[in-house]
């Protein structure tokens, strides 16, 4: 379960975070939506314990994040799988290298086992005879794949994912979102999903959330369909240019 | 007026020092990582072969030049005080003391010193380091710690061979070219070289090895945003170690000679 309280972060002199709190059930999907540059990924980036709060707690099955460094922080982390916008693979090394490597790393597997994780990895996203190709030569569907074939390879706990279908087409970005959903089901992760894929976001998730001017309004989804009576959030989703959101 | 002009260098002190201090914990979270945890050997090979063979063919080159000069002048000068004899020493002790570590520190931070930080900053921005950290590994035992220690071999091999070829490229133009018996060219080298002066050479080998895979990494780590961000860390990288390099001469010149 992720808990969030009363979280805050000034950036650049702004208040991007202005006492967000939050709770994640555990094998829950959080939708996290709200207009570009108003701190979702930086919120994101909190959870997994990239950036530090100024103020507020973060608490992952009921240990503090924020407090944790060194070891305890390693390990917290080893029970994350993160899908980065942009992939993040490592330009350098081929997609079977880039699979490989937190089960080298982390895992004493003989590469026999490693193999065959990495085939099992990759044919659970779709992919196949990509093992030799550098992620440069990947398109930007597949590099998603590859970074979620990335990410389960280590079976995570929790799942964070950053804009996954930005500057996809929409049906390989629908596909995306079906895979996650697919994963999700299979695994019962607990997930983050910050994205602007609405309302087909809402298919895969359970709860969403808005961050507006650095707070967070909540809503529950039912049926694949956002119940709210909220103004801001109906807004949004309906991609309104009047409301209470004002566009500068 | 003034008052504005002292807060603006107290503000300038501040981030100044900030910055060294920040840099000094890096070096020492690094330091730490490397004395802690086994090392990548692999990642160390691969450093190596980046940064030290991947540099021969240049350092040959320039090594071999620098002591045709040193032959010339070096010539020219002493048979002024008819001490022609003494050209051997004076080639020998200047690149194994002096000019072998120093300018081989020099071309490797312009060689691989600037692509290190550039291949950092990348995977900084990319957020490759942010996935790696993720993976709950720690990017400076698999980033830095074996630049550190693949800069500080190659550098002090780098420097050996910058010296040989220095002593043949000073041994062609003052024994070929311009006539000293070469007897007494080498015979003049073994009788006033010391080992004390070849270990003075190694130390400051293996402190730039250091000092430039230091700042290298750790401006690739804190570039910012984009390729101009890149592109000025990597500016950074290459001029702070070279002026670094020139100072932290003379200090270790003090030191161990």
């Amino acid at each position: 379960m992720i808990e969030i309280d009363n979280l805050h972060k000034q950036l650049a002199g702004k208040d991007v975070l202005r006492g967000v709190s939050l709770r994640v059930e555990k094998g829950e999907f959080f939708a996290l939506i709200g207009q570009s540059g108003c701190g979702k990924s930086v919120l994101l980036k909190h959870i997994a314990g990239l950036l530090q709060p100024d103020r507020g707690r973060i608490l992952i099955d009921g240990e503090d994040l924020s407090a944790a460094r060194g070891k305890d922080l390693e390990r917290i982390r080893s029970r994350y799988g993160f899908v980065f916008q942009n992939g993040a693979l490592f330009d350098s090394m081929t997609v079977y290298d880039n699979l490989a490597f937190p089960l080298r790393e982390k895992t004493r597997l003989n590469e026999e086992t490693i193999r065959e994780k990495i085939a099992q990895g990759l044919d659970q996203v779709g992919l196949k005879e990509v093992e030799s190709i550098y992620p440069s030569q990947l398109s930007g569907g597949m590099t998603k794949r590859t970074a979620l074939a990335r990410a389960l390879v280590m079976e995570p706990e929790i799942i964070f994912f950053d804009e996954p279908t930005t500057g996809l087409d929409p049906i390989i970005a629908k596909t995306i979102l079906e895979l996650f959903n697919t994963c999700h089901e299979k695994l019962n992760l607990t997930g983050i999903i910050v994205s602007h894929q609405v309302p087909d976001i809402f298919q895969i998730a359970q709860k969403v959330g808005m961050l507006h001017e650095g707070k967070m309004i909540t809503a529950d989804i039912r049926d694949g369909k956002i119940d709210t009576d909220n103004p801001i959030i109906q807004q949004f989703v309906e991609g309104r240019v009047d409301g209470p959101v004002q566009y500068k | 007026m003034i008052a504005r002009l002292i807060t603006g260098l107290g503000k300038f002190g501040v981030l100044r020092v900030g910055s060294v201090g920040r840099a000094g914990l890096f070096l020492f979270d690094s330091l730490l990582n490397l004395v802690s945890t086994p090392l990548k050997w692999g990642r160390v090979l691969k450093q190596i072969e980046f940064i030290g063979w991947q540099s021969t063919g240049l350092i040959c080159l320039t090594g071999a030049f620098t002591g045709m000069v040193l032959g010339l002048q070096g010539h020219s000068t002493l048979s002024r005080v008819g001490s022609e004899t003494m050209l051997g020493p004076l080639v020998a002790l200047s690149l194994i003391r002096e000019l072998g570590p120093v300018l081989a520190a020099l071309l490797m931070t312009g060689r691989a010193g600037s692509a290190i930080t550039a291949e950092i900053a990348i995977m900084r921005n990319n957020e490759q380091i942010d996935a790696i950290e993720l993976m709950g590994l720690n990017p400076l035992r698999y980033l830095v710690v074996p630049t550190i220690v693949g800069s500080v071999i190659a550098l002090t091999i780098l420097t050996w061979i910058f010296d040989l070829l220095g002593i043949f490229g000073g041994y062609l133009v003052g024994v070929k070219m311009l006539g000293l018996p070469s007897g007494t060219y080498f015979g003049e080298i073994s009788r006033y070289l010391e080992m004390d002066d070849i270990i003075g050479g190694v130390y400051k080998s293996l402190s730039f090895g250091l000092l430039i895979a230091w700042v290298c990494c750790y401006k690739g780590f804190n570039t910012g945003f984009g390729a101009e961000g890149a592109s000025k860390a990597t500016t950074q990288a290459v001029v702070n170690s070279s002026v670094l390099i020139l100072i932290w001469d003379y200090f270790i010149t003090s030191l161990v000679f």
